[in-house]
């Protein structure tokens, strides 16, 4: 348990340094002591902890995002993590994981129609 | 905490933002008279900036030290805030007869301060150095004036 | 040598970067109302932004994470999106603010009015955000930003009343005619124009992107430390031009125009050419800082993909959250609402949310998690600590205040 409140809203960090998000929640073990089986991702899984109005306004908005069927959360099995200090940083790369929905959208409908999307800044 | 007992400190809350609104907003007179004292002095400090602001670049201009598209948008600048001050007196109405004199002096000024203005702009365009001049030396007897009346009418 | 100029360089940048929108209007405005009597704030002002600056940068170059992304783990969730709503709300309107004093600086240049600039302001502003690497660019502004010195070449040019002038700002007072309340409106703006959040916010999201690490630490405290207060040097000229020209005049300011008036009249057309220039520089420089503020502290917030170093398809939601932030800052001036009048919102907006800002960077400055032995030291904590109560002071007095004096009436 205690672990999982020094991973809680840390920065996660791909094999190439690259953001992928934060640590919105954790998945524990059944085992006893509870320990933390994967790191759970996106905006929904932060409203849902959140609580209250501000949470279920958050967790139904980014509910939304997604068109038909909800993937549920990204979620990291805890071995892919492979050092943690004061970022989260995984062995794998972001394109390992599902593709965030409103990245998603906002890359194919707005970014990827303006000319130089593809170039990064020199 | 409770729903109810959240609800009560929402409550508490909304009444310490009031109180502290309440506060804020100084005690007032007469609600017309205030408003109307309130009006002339502001609309005086603002017709007495504006018109010496044109009073100082006008003779600047004179000297050569600003360039003309400069002094076209501060002259612009000026004469439309001169016209502002004018608008918001004529919408407030004087509640005594002693206080429509006051409106009418101030009037006269801001009148005469637009026009000494739109003098300078005009001159200025012609390249008529005589008409400057006097734009100016007008300008700067308006704004002596416009300053006495800000101070025999503190807001 | 190398290092010798990159020190240079980095002071140069942070002193020309200093002037904004805010610190103009504020310190003109002052100077022209109170004379040199505010003057003890802006030194308040710039004591407070180094000593936040120096922690900021400090927890960035050894956690190598900006600020905005640790307020999260600090504050918790909830408690950080009020936070992120609050900071993004105010520095999108500043964003707004610095894109009307540039529209207003090329107004003056060309005498076309500044609302026919916005768009294209805006347009400029997102094409530079989107194909450049900023800093590059932030950096050319900034030093530009230092034509604004011509402020204090003019001030020397208009035989001031020096020993008047001491007189003013040494008697921390409302001048003849003038009340209290008035007195702390104009306080809290100029505290606010030296403190803006964004740019903590900026300079540490920069700092990351650098790939700072302990070895930039004396580097960083340099530039902040002699930058800053040198910079602060150009707010004060900017006030004393003003206090030397329009408080004996009685003249108070309502436009950018009058603000430069003095060094036309100082140092004549080269002089005002310089002043235009410096100003276009001062605030298109911080409508870039602004812009990407914004866009930094809801990605940071999530913890989305942010920066320059990577093409915008990998950023979509950082590099759609600045196109948004632009084209609000072009509407909210599109509305027609008068970029100073903008500016003294923004301030007083600023001062509410200063404890949100500064209070998470005390807090992470105290934590060994983050920063191990580099902790932040007595003298450190003693300022920050001091500050802190000040600020609070000034985010609770400052709705008041607007509302007792009407903005300063």
């Amino acid at each position: 348990m205690f672990i999982g409140f020094h991973l809680l809203d840390r920065q996660i960090i791909d094999c190439d340094g690259l953001l992928v998000g934060k640590v919105d929640d954790v998945e524990l073990s059944d085992g006893d002591p509870p320990e933390v089986a994967a790191l759970l991702m996106g905006p929904q899984v932060l409203g849902e902890r959140m609580g209250g109005r501000l949470g279920r306004v958050l967790a139904r908005l980014a509910h939304r995002l997604h068109a038909a069927v909800d993937p549920g959360p990204a979620r990291i099995p805890y071995r892919d993590v492979a050092v943690r200090v004061s970022a989260v940083h995984l062995r794998i790369s972001y394109r390992d994981l599902p593709r965030p929905a409103l990245e998603g959208w906002l890359c194919d409908h707005v970014i990827e129609r303006i000319p130089g999307a593809g170039r990064a800044g020199e | 905490m409770s729903w109810r007992s959240r609800n009560e400190v929402a409550v508490a809350l909304a009444l310490l933002v009031a109180c502290w609104f309440a506060l804020a907003i100084p005690g007032r007179g007469g609600p017309d008279r205030q408003a109307f004292d309130t009006t002339v002095a502001a609309s005086a400090r603002d017709g007495l900036s504006n018109v010496r602001t044109a009073w100082l670049v006008g003779d600047a201009h004179r000297g050569g030290r600003v360039t003309r598209t400069y002094l076209s948008a501060v002259l612009d600048h000026s004469i439309r805030a001169v016209a502002t001050a004018q608008l918001r007196l004529a919408e407030t109405p004087p509640p005594g007869r002693a206080q429509a004199a006051v409106r009418d002096a101030l009037r006269t000024l801001l009148d005469e301060g637009e026009r000494a203005i739109g003098d300078l702009v005009g001159a200025v365009y012609r390249g008529d150095t005589a008409g400057v001049r006097a734009a100016v030396a007008a300008l700067g007897a308006i704004g002596d004036r416009l300053a006495d009346f800000v101070d025999r009418h503190p807001s | 040598m190398k290092q010798l100029l990159a020190l240079s360089l980095g002071i140069l940048t942070a002193i020309g970067g200093f002037v904004d929108i805010g610190d103009f209007v504020a310190s003109s405005q002052a100077g022209a109302r109170f004379g040199m009597s505010l003057a003890w704030v802006l030194v308040v002002g710039v004591v407070g932004i180094c000593a936040y600056a120096e922690m900021a940068g400090r927890v960035t170059a050894i956690s190598e994470r900006a600020v905005f992304d640790l307020v999260r783990e600090r504050l918790g969730p909830r408690v950080a999106l009020l936070n992120l709503a609050a900071t993004f709300l105010v520095t999108v309107i500043t964003l707004g603010a610095e894109m009307g004093g540039v529209a207003l600086a090329v107004e003056l240049a060309t005498s076309v009015h500044y609302l026919l600039w916005v768009p294209v302001v805006g347009f400029a502003l997102w094409v530079v955000l989107w194909r450049l690497k900023f800093q590059h660019l932030e950096r050319i502004f900034s030093l530009a930003g230092l034509a604004l010195v011509v402020f204090v070449v003019a001030l020397t040019h208009l035989n001031p009343d020096w020993s008047g002038m001491w007189r003013q700002a040494s008697r921390p007072t409302p001048a003849d005619g003038e009340d209290w309340p008035t007195y702390g409106y104009f306080a809290v703006a100029l505290f606010a124009s030296a403190l803006t959040p964004y740019e903590v916010f900026f300079f540490s999201s920069g700092a990351v992107e650098d790939k700072w690490g302990r070895d930039q630490i004396s580097t960083m405290r340099a530039n902040v430390l002699i930058g800053f207060p040198v910079g602060g040097l150009l707010s004060l000229g900017i006030m004393a031009t003003a206090a030397t020209l329009f408080h004996p005049l009685r003249i108070e300011l309502d436009s950018v125009g009058q603000a430069i008036l003095p060094v036309a009249i100082g140092l004549g057309k080269l002089g005002l050419v310089a002043a235009i220039l410096g100003l276009f520089a001062a605030t298109f420089g911080a409508a870039m800082e602004t812009g990407l503020s914004a866009a930094y502290t809801v990605a940071q917030y999530f913890g989305w993909q942010w920066g320059k170093l990577v093409a915008p398809r990998q950023a979509a939601r950082f590099h759609t959250l600045l196109l948004v932030s632009v084209l609000t800052g072009v509407l909210l001036l599109l509305t027609t609402v008068d970029p100073v009048r903008l500016t003294e919102f923004m301030l007083v907006f600023s001062a509410v949310i200063l404890p949100l800002t500064y209070l998470p960077i005390l807090v992470v400055a105290n934590d060994h998690e983050y920063l191990g032995e580099r902790v932040n030291g007595p003298v450190a904590n003693t300022v920050g600590t001091v500050f802190l109560l000040v600020i609070v002071v000034a985010a609770v007095a400052a709705v008041p205040l607007m509302i007792a004096t009407g903005m300063g009436g």
